[in-house]
């Protein structure tokens, strides 16, 4: 590994020059770093820069035609999602954090479920079940007797039911950060408002509750721009909002410049969130003031609040997974023979290889920007290292249209130059080749690995480095003996995540991939999008089960994060 | 045969002296504490001796190598220190054994076990062998950390804050056992701590540090019964000030004239108090020695007692230390004399 001798001052064993040595611990990372957040900023930045280039025709026909829908729609569907996944959010992580209820450690794990469904792959399961023909409308004609037409039947095909849907599916951001932010608490703190004379029911809304307030508000805003970003339910559903609208104007119309400009204003969009997240943390300070834990003291809920807390709890999880899963299940039986061919195997085989190969490049790309903060810490490298990880704010569709434009203009011009001077047209050389979707990926998923590596590299404090180099162990050594072995779980679980996203990916990979390159999530788009849903189950079927595996990894992260508790028992290092 | 010695070391963060000519030599088998107030480079200094810094002028040598001056550096892993920090630093993705073990890796495996269980057996730590850091109390982590930088037998023992991080209780018995093993090694030992009463109990020698530089070094007994200015006067215990001017060899105070015998006329000075040189005579009127004074406050502090008092005439506060039970009740009248030990004049 070249970063081994590097990252430790630049010193080597053995006297050595001084002033070659000084020098060594400036420069290099710093500029390393800074370079990464360039290229990787490129993208949002040709998306901002678009603000200012002349609108076309099709910008003004946009605006007299679709405009107002897509701004009407995407604030519905914020609108609707924040309800919904507060509630279903806050609501279970505070049942199944305070109180006692049968179940409740099942429900624990279970109700992160959800997170492994991609929103496109809810939408037509549901859509193919409460369809005329679908299971749930014949069966209700087949019980009451009722004929085509003659009852009223909820369409799940309309911006409420894609609000419904991506409730069901985005609730678990919430529940995640919620009950953390719930099992931190201190007991120390809520016994405090009881001494001072608080029911238990006031403790928790003025205590346990605003304390949990930034968490919550992080959870939410992390579901919103999950919700701004998807575009595979949207599209399905024909419900227009931005992403849907970025896709057409650049696909149908073939209008870059005022894609770009759609995008511009999808973004205002994400930084007002990001705005709001930060000023709901600002102002008051939610350390937790004292080091104290005790298991907290559950509330016994009987009788109807215990049967209540049971189905608040059992509802989202059946809706959000068991039953979409189910149904996806029960498809891929009936399709799998005819689906699982060589092409089948082919699409499977690429969606491994592009994951993998993002997941490898953002685990080692933010492990260069992590050891860069950590050698040469200043405002520079740090400031690089966040820019990075802005890409995971920004919509899949966006960072497409980012990435594509620059690189086109790259194409064309070496096209143009290559001809004048050689007469030899070189064709597309960047966009449209795997190149540009691995790009797009890591640009957008590089935040993930950057927070997994960091907080992986944190547990290696300054003085464990200063113990080793002082017991003989030269910075290679220190690297492999005592890094290696503690970061590597961290590495692991971001290559992990960067992978199960990649896979995940809908609207990036429609725009940029290259002719005839498939993924999974790109053919069951592509089967649902013509209605053959039981022929698009298998290959969504497959993205769901490999979304599980991260799931897994939070659930067990999620029981061990209680401070105080479980240390004794917990794996060294782990 | 030497230890450590540092010799007009320097070394500036952004024009800030962190260590500013820093003299200073630690004998094998010595235990050398550095004392000063957070931020008066005293850390930066060890870390200077370890390697971890490289000095902007001066030498350092271990033994009778040179491993830092003007012309070559030789990096920590090849100084043969041995690094205790307050956070112990301890590979929590090791056990007891194979953190004690890190340090010797190049040895065979015969000596490395023999080594190992001679150290766990002598920090009673045998037991431990196989246990995780997280699962050891405090004590037994600092155990772990010394055992683990005494495994390579190095000359020189450099450790900061090495005891803070545990209880107070445990904190003066396992300074002095740890002390002792290394005196018993014959290891040059060099303990930043910022705690006056440690470095009095444990030090050999005591080096005080302000601003980058050494004001006064020199065994606990000198700097306490001769300190250099009022800053190493307060270090050491709670002092009342006096501020006055010399006048026929002596500063005249509310509580009467102080000898400065050293001090030109018309000098302004200090006069610092500590509480012991403050003699008190029981029950007021003539005749009695002193200059007479009001107890504002007494306060039993177990072996001793503290009394706060106003002269009568005066405005000032000053403190009083006296045996145990023997105070005066508040309000009391008494007559206080100023002994010769215990009171320093410094020019301002």
């Amino acid at each position: 590994m070249a970063l081994a001798e590097a990252a430790f001052d630049g010193q080597s064993s053995g006297p050595t020059d001084k002033s070659r040595r000084r020098s060594a611990q400036f420069g290099g990372w710093t500029v390393l770093a800074l370079a990464i957040a360039a290229i990787v900023s490129i993208p949002i930045l040709v998306v901002l820069a678009s603000v200012f280039v002349p609108t076309t025709e099709v910008w003004s026909h946009l605006v007299d035609t679709v405009l107002g829908r897509y701004v009407t729609n995407t604030l519905w569907l914020l609108a609707g999602v924040s309800v919904l996944t507060l509630i279903m959010g806050a609501g279970t992580a505070w049942l199944v954090s305070m109180c006692a209820f049968p179940g409740r450690r099942v429900f624990e794990w279970a109700l992160l479920l959800p997170l492994a469904m991609p929103a496109y792959a809810i939408a037509f399961t549901y859509g193919g079940m409460m369809d005329f023909a679908g299971p749930v409308q014949t069966a209700l004609r087949d019980w009451f007797g009722w004929g085509a037409g003659e009852y009223w039947f909820p369409q799940v095909r309309s911006l409420p039911g894609v609000i419904m849907l991506m409730g069901l599916v985005l609730y678990p951001y919430v529940y995640l950060l919620a009950r953390t932010a719930f099992l931190e608490q201190s007991v120390c703190v809520l016994e405090v408002g009881r001494t001072l004379g608080q029911g238990p029911w006031r403790t928790f809304r003025r205590i346990a509750l605003p304390l949990a307030r930034p968490a919550i508000a992080a959870g939410m805003a992390l579901a919103l721009m999950e919700a701004l970003s998807e575009f595979g339910a949207v599209q399905y559903f024909a419900v227009d909002t931005f992403t849907t609208g970025i896709f057409r104007t650049w696909y149908g119309l073939g209008d870059l410049a005022a894609a770009a400009q759609l995008a511009a204003i999808l973004m205002l969009f994400i930084f007002a969130l990001l705005a709001i997240e930060r000023i709901s943390r600002g102002r008051a300070a939610y350390h937790h003031t004292s080091t104290k834990y005790r298991p907290l003291p559950r509330y016994r809920l009987t009788g109807w609040a215990k049967t209540g807390a049971i189905a608040a709890c059992a509802i989202p999880i059946f809706l959000g997974f068991l039953l979409p899963a189910g149904q996806l299940a029960m498809w891929s039986i009936e399709t799998a023979p005819a689906i699982l061919d060589a092409r089948f195997l082919r699409e499977a085989a690429n969606t491994i290889g592009i994951s993998a190969a993002a997941a490898v490049l953002a685990v080692g790309i933010a492990l260069v920007l992590a050891y860069a903060v950590r050698i040469a810490p200043g405002r520079l490298a740090r400031a690089g290292a966040r820019i990075a990880g802005l890409g995971y704010a920004i919509p899949g569709p966006v960072i497409a249209v980012g990435v594509m434009i620059p690189f086109a203009w790259t194409d064309n011009a070496v096209d143009g130059w290559m001809r004048a001077t050689f007469n030899v047209s070189t064709g597309l050389v960047l966009s449209g080749t795997v190149f540009a979707l691995l790009f797009a990926y890591i640009v957008r998923f590089l935040a993930i690995s950057l927070n997994t590596v960091e907080s992986g590299l944190g547990k290696v404090t300054p003085n464990m480095d200063r113990a080793a180099r002082s017991l003989g162990a030269r910075p290679g050594a220190t690297l492999r003996r005592v890094h290696a072995p503690m970061v590597r779980g961290s590495l692991l679980a971001a290559g992990l995540l960067v992978f199960v996203h990649a896979m995940k990916e809908l609207p990036a990979t429609l725009i940029l991939r290259p002719f005839d390159f498939n993924t999974l999530a790109v053919r069951a788009f592509e089967l649902a999008s013509d209605e053959r849903l039981a022929d698009a189950a298998p290959a969504a079927l497959a993205i769901v089960l490999v979304g599980l595996m991260p799931v897994l990894v939070l659930s067990r992260a999620l029981t061990k994060s209680r401070p105080g508790e479980g240390q004794a028992k917990s794996r060294p290092g782990s | 045969m030497t230890g450590l010695v540092l010799e007009q070391v320097s070394r500036s963060f952004d024009g800030h002296a962190a260590a500013d000519a820093i003299d200073l030599t630690v004998a094998p088998g010595e235990v050398v504490c550095m004392l000063g107030p957070s931020g008066c480079g005293k850390t930066t200094t060890l870390r200077l001796a370890a390697g971890l810094e490289s000095a902007d002028s001066g030498r350092v040598a271990i033994g009778d190598q040179v491993m830092d001056d003007d012309g070559a550096f030789v990096p920590p892993e090849a100084r043969n220190v041995g690094l205790v920090f307050q956070d112990f630093a301890l590979f929590p993705h090791l056990d007891v054994r194979a953190n004690v073990e890190f340090g010797i890796g190049d040895q065979p495996p015969e000596a490395r076990r023999r080594i190992v269980d001679d150290l766990l057996e002598r920090m009673n730590l045998a037991a431990h062998a196989s246990a995780f850091p997280h699962t050891l109390s405090g004590g037994e982590q600092q155990r772990v950390a010394l055992a683990r930088a005494l495994a390579p037998g190095p000359k020189v023992m450099l450790m900061d804050e090495p005891f803070s991080g545990l209880d107070f209780r445990l904190r003066d018995q396992v300074g002095e056992e740890t002390l002792a093993l290394l005196r018993q090694l014959g290891t040059a030992t060099l303990m930043v701590t910022h705690d006056s009463d440690e470095a009095m109990r444990l030090g050999d020698r005591v080096a005080l540090m302000r601003n980058g530089r050494i004001i006064q070094q020199g065994t606990p007994a000198d700097l306490y019964h001769h300190p250099v200015d009022v800053f190493t006067t307060k270090f050491f215990s709670e002092i009342s000030l006096v501020g006055g001017f010399v006048k026929g060899k002596s500063v005249a105070t509310e509580l009467g004239l102080i000898a400065a015998p050293d001090l030109a006329d018309g000098t302004p000075a200090t006069v610092c108090l500590r509480p012991e040189s403050l003699v008190l005579t029981q029950g007021g009127g003539g005749g009695a020695h002193g200059v007479a004074a009001t107890v504002l406050s007494a306060r039993n502090m177990g072996p001793y007692d503290l009394v706060w008092l106003k002269p009568v005439t005066g405005v000032a506060k000053y403190l009083a230390r006296l045996g145990p039970g023997t105070s005066p009740a508040p309000g009391a009248e008494v007559q206080v004399a100023i002994a010769r030990s215990g009171c320093f004049v410094f020019a301002d």
